[in-house]
C-alpha cells in the first residue's frame, strides 16, 4: 500500500466517491521523491479499507484532516502538451 | 570605482561569519520541515543565519537559511558595518542607485562557476536538488524561496529579474503564481500567451546578495544594470545552456526552461509573506524545466515566509519605501523621508512631510497608489517632520493622536490588490481587487497657532540650554551605564 495525500478544494462531504474523478495526489513515500505530485484519475472512498492505496486528505489551505481515506489509481494524467514536454 | 560588496554567495557567507551573523550547523538536518522550522525560528528571533552543512538524503549539498532577514545582514551585503542605522543604509542604497545604469558583462562559459555541473534533457530531475518542505501543509516543496527568475520581454528585449515563488510539482515541472500586474506577468500575459509562445526563464538560486536585493527592488531600471549600480561595476553574467537568457555567473544553481502558455496546474497553498497561508490551491503558471546547472557542492538559499521578519518583508519594504521616496522627490513634494515598516509585511508606508499646503497628504497617497508600486501595498500614513518615521512608538503616537477617524481616513475602493491579502474576501482575492487607505496624521493648516496642540516631549518643551544641562549631568544624577547609551 502506498500512502498519498491530496488537497480537497471543497468540503469533504462534497467530494465525489466511488466514481472516476481527476485529482492531484502527492506521493508520501519517504526519500528524495517524497511529495512528488501527479494528476491522476482515481476512485476515492472515505472508507479507509475500500481501495488499495491510502489517501490522507487536506483542505485547500493545508489543514490536515487526520482521518485516512482509500483510493484506487486508475491512471496518471500528463497535463503537459506533447510539443512542450 | 567599485563599491565594497560580496561577489558571490560564498564570500557573503564568510562575511556573515566574520560579523557574527552566521551559525554553522554541522549536524544532519532534514529537508522535510526541520530545516524550514529552524529558518522560521531564526526569522522570528532575528537570529544569525543558519548554514546547513549536512542535509538528509542530499550529500554534497548545503543550504543557507535567512540570508538577509535583518537590517544588519542587509547593511553587510552593502559593504557597511552591521550596526549601520536604517536611514544610513537607505542613504547608501539611494546614492548608489541614483546615477547612471551600469551594463552587465558576459563572461565565457568556462569561467562561470555555475557551469561546473550541467544536466539537460531526460536526465533532469528536480528532486535531485534539496528543495525543502518549508511549512507543514504547504502544497509542495519550494525550491525557490530566495532566488530570482530571469525573463525577457520578447519585443523590447528588456530583462526582468524578479522573485516569483516556484513549487516542485514533478521531476521536470514547477508551478507558481505569476500575478498579471507584476513585471514578468505583464510580459507573459500580454506578449507570450497571445502568441501561444513559451516564455524562456532561468531560475537563479544562491546568487550574490546584491543581485537578490535588485530582484526585490521595484525600480524601473533593469535589475542586471541596477545590480551593477549597487556594485559600482558590472555584474558578471553567462549565457544559459538551453536559451539566450543571461544569469549571474557565480550563482549556486540555475534552473532553465520555459513558462508554458495556455496551461495551468495546481500550486499552493504556501505560508506567505503576509504571515498567513491565504491563497488557496489553485491553477497557476507552469514552468517546464530543460536544464539544471550548478556549482560544485552547491549551497541552496532558503527563506521562510511567515510572521515578520523574513527576507521578502524586509527587502521589499526597504526598496519599495526608497523607490517611493525617489518618486515623491522627483515630483517636488516636500517630504522628509519615507519608511515602509517590515512588520507591516510591506503594507504600510509612513511618509514624513513638511505640510506646506492643504491636501498634501492626499497628493502623496494618490501619487504612490497610482504608481507601479501601488498594487503591492495598501496603507499610507502621512506624518509631519516632528515624527521620527523609523520610530514605531512615535508613529503609533502620531497616528493615535492626530488622525481624526471622521475626517482624516480616506478610503480608495476598487483598486488593484493581490490575492494574498488575508483580509480580502474570497471574491476580491479571486479577481485581484483591493482597497487603499490614507491615514492623514497632519494637523489642518487652517487651525490657528493658538488652537494647534503642542507636542510634549523632552526634545520639544524644554529650552535648549536646559536640555543640554540635563544631558551633560545625566550620569551625575545617578543613572547607571545602561541608561547612558
Amino acid at each position: 500500500m502506498t500512502e498519498y495525500d491530496t488537497f480537497f478544494l471543497a468540503e469533504p462531504d462534497a467530494v465525489l466517491q466511488d466514481e472516476v474523478t481527476e485529482i492531484v495526489i502527492r506521493d508520501l513515500t519517504p526519500g528524495r521523491h517524497k511529495y512528488r505530485a501527479a494528476y491522476a484519475e482515481v476512485r476515492l472512498s472515505s472508507d479507509p479499507d475500500k481501495y488499495p492505496e491510502r489517501l490522507w486528505p487536506r483542505l485547500g489551505r493545508g489543514q490536515w484532516l487526520g482521518t485516512p481515506w482509500s483510493m484506487e489509481v486508475v491512471r496518471e494524467v500528463d497535463k503537459i502538451p506533447a510539443e512542450w514536454s | 570605482m567599485a563599491n565594497k560588496y560580496y561577489k558571490d554567495n560564498r564570500e557573503f557567507i564568510k562575511g556573515l561569519d566574520e560579523a557574527g551573523l552566521l551559525v554553522t550547523v554541522e549536524q544532519e538536518v532534514d529537508w522535510d520541515l526541520e530545516m524550514g522550522a529552524i529558518v522560521r525560528r531564526v526569522c522570528e528571533m532575528k537570529a544569525p543565519s543558519p548554514y546547513f552543512k549536512n542535509i538528509k538524503e542530499y550529500e554534497g549539498f548545503e543550504a543557507l537559511g535567512a540570508p538577509l532577514a535583518t537590517y544588519p545582514k542587509l547593511a553587510l551585503a552593502l559593504g557597511l558595518p552591521p550596526d549601520t542605522s536604517i536611514p544610513a543604509i537607505g542613504r547608501e542604497y539611494t546614492a548608489r542607485t541614483g546615477g547612471a545604469p551600469i551594463q552587465p558583462v558576459v563572461i565565457e562559459r568556462d569561467a562561470a562557476p555555475c557551469k561546473q555541473n550541467v544536466i539537460t534533457g531526460a536526465d533532469v530531475d528536480l528532486f535531485d536538488l534539496p528543495a525543502p518542505m518549508v511549512h507543514d501543509g504547504d502544497g509542495g516543496r519550494y525550491l525557490a524561496t530566495w532566488h530570482m527568475v530571469v525573463s525577457r520581454e520578447p519585443d523590447s528585449g528588456d530583462v526582468n529579474w524578479g522573485m516569483y515563488r516556484q513549487m516542485v510539482f514533478d521531476e521536470r515541472t514547477m508551478t507558481g503564481p505569476v500575478l498579471p500586474f507584476s513585471d514578468m506577468g505583464k510580459m507573459f500575459y500580454n506578449k507570450y500567451v497571445p502568441r501561444n509562445q513559451p516564455m524562456p526563464f532561468a531560475t537563479v538560486i544562491g546568487m550574490d546578495p546584491l543581485s537578490g536585493i535588485a530582484a526585490c527592488a521595484p525600480s524601473p531600471i533593469p535589475e542586471d544594470q541596477f545590480t551593477g549600480m549597487m556594485m559600482g561595476e558590472p555584474v558578471e553574467l553567462v549565457k544559459c545552456e538551453t536559451n539566450d537568457l543571461l544569469v549571474p555567473a557565480s550563482a549556486e544553481i540555475i534552473i532553465e526552461g520555459e513558462v508554458l502558455p495556455g496551461i495551468n496546474m495546481l500550486e499552493a497553498p504556501f505560508g506567505e509573506y503576509t504571515g498567513y497561508r491565504t491563497s488557496p490551491r489553485e491553477p497557476r503558471a507552469v514552468y517546464r524545466v530543460h536544464a539544471i546547472t550548478y556549482r560544485d557542492r552547491p549551497i541552496v538559499a532558503v527563506s521562510n515566509m511567515g510572521i515578520p521578519t523574513d527576507e521578502g518583508q524586509l527587502l521589499r519594504s526597504f526598496s519599495l519605501g526608497l523607490e517611493m521616496e525617489k518618486l515623491l522627490r522627483s515630483q517636488g513634494i516636500p517630504i522628509t523621508g519615507v519608511y515602509m515598516l517590515p512588520e507591516s509585511t510591506h503594507h504600510l508606508v509612513v511618509v514624513g512631510t513638511r505640510p506646506a499646503y492643504q491636501g498634501i497628504a492626499s497628493q502623496i497617497a494618490q501619487l504612490v497608489f497610482g504608481s507601479k508600486l501601488g498594487p503591492w501595498f495598501h496603507q499610507v500614513m502621512v506624518v509631519d517632520q516632528t515624527v521620527d518615521i523609523y520610530n514605531v512608538n512615535e508613529v503609533i503616537h502620531a497616528f493615535s493622536t492626530r488622525c481624526d477617524p471622521a475626517n482624516d481616513i480616506h478610503i480608495y475602493r476598487n483598486s488593484a490588490g493581490t490575492p494574498l491579502n488575508p483580509y480580502a474576501s474570497p471574491a476580491d482575492r479571486k479577481v485581484g481587487r483591493g482597497s487603499k487607505v490614507l491615514f492623514d496624521c497632519l494637523f489642518p493648516l487652517d487651525w490657528s497657532r493658538a488652537d494647534t496642540p503642542i507636542l510634549v516631549s523632552f526634545n520639544t518643551v524644554y529650552p535648549q540650554d536646559v536640555q543640554d544641562r540635563v544631558l551633560a549631568e545625566w550620569r551625575n544624577y545617578g543613572f547607571g551605564e545602561q541608561w547612558c547609551r
